[in-house]
Formats: C-alpha cells, structure tokens, sequence
C-alpha cells in the first residue's frame, strides 16, 4: 500500500532521515519505532506531504487516502466537537447530506457523542480522540497516527487502543509511531526501529511470539541507555 | 468557504479587538462632544464639516492601525499551531488557504471600521444631517480601500516572513500611506541619498490619506477626484498576486 525507498532529508546539514526504507502492507498496522530526534515525525511529515524529501521516493498504491491525526492538535478552541469535524468534513469536500450523519456516527466511535462541550474544556485525551475522529474523515485506506497515545493517562491509553484495535479488525491500514512499547506491541504487527534518521532493525509479531520482548529488541537495536 | 469562516468567528472571538475600538471609539466621541476642545490654529471646532473631516481622518488611522494588528498572526499562527497541516493533507492549495484567510483578514477588518461608521451616523442624526447617511456607504467603502490594502498587504507578506518582520513592514506602509502628504513635504525639504531614498519609496506608495479626505467629502457632498480610488484599487490588485507568488515549502 505505502512504500517508502531511500528517503532522505536534512536541516541546515544535519540529516536527520538517512536512506530510509520500508513498505506497509494493506490491512496491518506498521510501526515507527526510535528514541527522540530518530526522525518519525519527519518520515509521517514526507508522507504526508507536508515536507518534501531531499532524495529518495514514496510511493502510495492508486486510490489510496490518508487520514492524519496530529501529535498535538490544535482545533478552534470555540467550536464544539461536532462543529470540528463539520468544519473538516466541510473543506474535504464531504457531500451535504453525508456530512451530518458522517461526523455522528465517528463520534459515536471515538466515544465524544451528543457532546456540545466546546474543544477549550477538552481534555487531552478528548482532544486525541477527536484528532483522531477527524482523521478517519471521508473514511480513508491508511490511517496516519502520530503518537495518538502523547499525553494520556492510563485510562485514556488503553481507550485508545482498543479502538486503534476495532479499527485493525474493520481492516484500516494504520501507520503510528509511539514512544511507548506497550502501545506498540498491542496494536501493531510490524515496524521498524530508527536511531539517528536510519534503520536499525525491523521486527514483527512473528519474532514477539517467539519469546522476544519488543523492549529487548528495541534496546538491542539503538544500543542501550545511551 | 469554511476556512474564511471559521477564521473570522476566531478574530471576532479575540477580546484585544474590542479593547482597542472601545478605546478608539472612546476617544472619538470626546473629540465630538459638545464639550470637545479640539482646535486647529486655535480655533475650537465644533462646526458639522470640520468635525466629519477630523472623524475620518483619526479613524482611518486607526482603522488601518487595527487592519496591522488583526491581520499579522493570522496565517503565521496557522503553521505555528500546525492547523496547516489538517488542511494541507486535505488537498487544499496554498492559494486557497492563504486567499482565504487573507479575506478573513479583510472582512474583519472592514468589521472593525463599520464601528466607526455606526459612531458617525450616529452624530449625523445628531447634527440633523440625515441625508448623509446615505452617503456614508460610499464613504465606507473609499476608507474600507485603505484598510483593505493595509490588511490584505500584511497578510500577503506573513505567509514568508516572521512576525515582527511583517509587523515592521506593515508599519512603514501604514505610516508611509496615512502620512504620505506630510512625508513628501518633509522629503523635499532635505538633500542627500536618503532624500532620493524616501522619495521614490513615497512615489511607490500609495498615498492612504487620500481615501479619507475622499470619504469626506463623499458625505460633505463635494466632489471627489477618482485618481485616488484608482491608485487603490490598484494597489489592492498587484498586492493579491501576492497571494499567487509568495508560497510555503513546508506546512
């Protein structure tokens, strides 16, 4: 569905995605693993488009559409949830009459329904939610998280993915990065660990079954507590 | 449409705009008070075509003042919060988003003058001189080019440039423009590079006054020469390209 070959980009001299190569498949979750400044959020942003690459290709399979929720989000702080999403579905060109019962139903799923509270009283886990509610707009074949659990308490994360875990079995291709291996190892089936913009390792569920734990794999791949 | 739309509902959330046209409009009711002492060559002036001319000439200063200050964060606070992001990944283009927002700038813009214009008309009814009211939409208009170039021209320069850079530039402009007579009155007075400098800066840049005295006289009933009204709408022209030109590498 996605590959990415030989990416690279650097700021002011300093590179900080270095060749990088990986594929997502259609139907799994793929993760980016890596400490921080490893370069994800600039490998989500090439994706994305939203930075174009110095080198290097990326290729996403013919009608392939993105969804993106942000590691951050901002929305209107005025608006109401509901009014969030009317407004994204609004410049995603969303038919009219879907619209309504569109921006329903996704808050029914990220748990926000009948909510008339204005986004300034969210929560950061509400936020997220609703992050991700706008993401899955128009409903799009890859879902592009970056780090959808920043900031939340316990309670909050496993909220979060157990619904990244419905969305896996409705067959939503999701590309997430995360600091946090719990997460990762929950959701994901696959991914790769980054150090320093580069690939040091690609792992999967298949070695996880065998006894590793994505913690050892991880320490082993950036070389410990540096 | 929704981009426009959500901008301006943010602007008119802003409390700093009502802070600044309260105290606009403060100020400009005690310089139209039966009790007002201002004066030029030491003449109190209380007469209706005075008092309209000096209205006009003090809120289209500060009208294109609050046009600097509404418009400078807007589309840089876009890439600074990373909303940009959620629109660009939408397939919106650069001249769609920034247009967009550009003409949020200027509807709330104009939004802040027609306070001014509502204070007038007020003081017309007052002075008895209700057919003006008539013409007090032209006038709103010929003063709304002031504030349109104003506002439209910083938030054509914000899509590159940093905050103050913008903030610096739509200040020369807004200086260079209200007191663009004063300016070449002082200009010609000097010699020198700096002179030749200052001269073909104020030649390249629209005299902004022009349009108040215009509105002026709109509502006074005299006539108006249109040579300013060109050079505005000019003006108002080349600086959209702006928009078209002046583009983001990066959300």
């Amino acid at each position: 569905m996605l590959q990415c070959k030989q990416l690279v980009k650097s700021y002011k001299n300093h590179c900080v995605v270095d060749h990088l190569d990986f594929s997502v498949n259609q139907g799994e979750a793929f993760a980016l693993l890596g400490s921080n400044g490893a370069g994800k959020t600039t490998t989500i942003k090439m994706i994305l488009g939203l930075i174009q690459p110095e080198s290097g290709l990326i290729q996403l399979e013919k009608g392939v559409t993105i969804g993106y929720s942000p590691e951050t989000p901002y929305f209107p702080p005025f608006l109401t949830g509901q009014e969030v999403l009317m407004y994204y579905a609004g410049i995603q060109n969303i038919a009219k009459e879907k619209r309504q019962s569109e921006v329903l139903h996704l808050l029914e799923l990220v748990g926000l329904s009948n909510d008339s509270v204005k986004v300034k009283h969210y929560s950061k886990g509400m936020l997220q939610r609703l992050a991700l509610a706008q993401a899955m707009l128009g409903n799009p074949s890859l879902l592009i998280l970056d780090e959808p659990t920043a900031g939340l308490d316990a309670l909050g994360r496993i909220e979060m993915m157990n619904l990244l875990n419905r969305l896996k079995e409705q067959g939503k291709t999701i590309l997430m990065n995360s600091h946090i291996l719990n997460d990762i190892e929950r959701v994901c089936d696959r991914g790769i660990i980054m150090k320093h913009g580069k690939l040091v390792r690609v792992w999967s569920n298949e070695e996880l079954k065998q006894g590793e734990t994505l913690e050892s794999l991880f320490l082993m791949a950036v070389g410990g507590i540096e | 449409m929704e981009i426009m739309m959500t901008a301006i509902k943010e602007k008119l959330r802003r409390k700093e705009l009502y802070i600044i046209a309260g105290i606009a409009v403060a100020v400009l009711m005690l310089l139209t008070s039966d009790n007002s002492s201002l004066s030029i060559n030491g003449k109190i002036i209380t007469d209706y075509e005075n008092v309209v001319v000096v209205f006009l000439t003090v809120t289209h200063f500060v009208c294109c003042v609050l046009a600097v200050v509404l418009s400078v964060g807007t589309i840089r606070n876009e890439y600074e919060r990373k909303t940009s992001h959620l629109v660009w990944i939408r397939g919106i283009s650069q001249l769609k988003y920034h247009g967009q927002l550009a003409c949020a700038n200027v509807v709330v813009s104009l939004g802040a003058q027609s306070v001014f214009f509502l204070i007038l008309s007020g003081y017309c009814i007052k002075e008895g001189h209700v057919n003006a009211l008539l013409y007090l939409v032209p006038a709103f208009f010929l003063m709304g080019l002031s504030t349109s170039i104003i506002s439209l021209f910083t938030s054509v320069i914000s899509i590159k440039l940093p905050g103050f850079v913008t903030g610096v530039l739509s200040a020369i402009l807004l200086i260079a423009g209200v007191f663009h007579s004063l300016l070449n009155l002082l200009v010609q007075t000097n010699d020198g590079i700096g002179q030749k400098v200052f001269r073909f800066l104020l030649r390249i840049l629209p005299d902004l006054n022009e349009n108040a005295q215009m509105a002026a006289k709109v509502i006074l009933g005299k006539p108006i020469s249109f040579h300013s009204i060109c050079v505005s709408v000019l003006t108002i022209y080349i600086i959209s390209w702006g928009i078209f030109v002046f583009r983001r590498k990066e959300a």
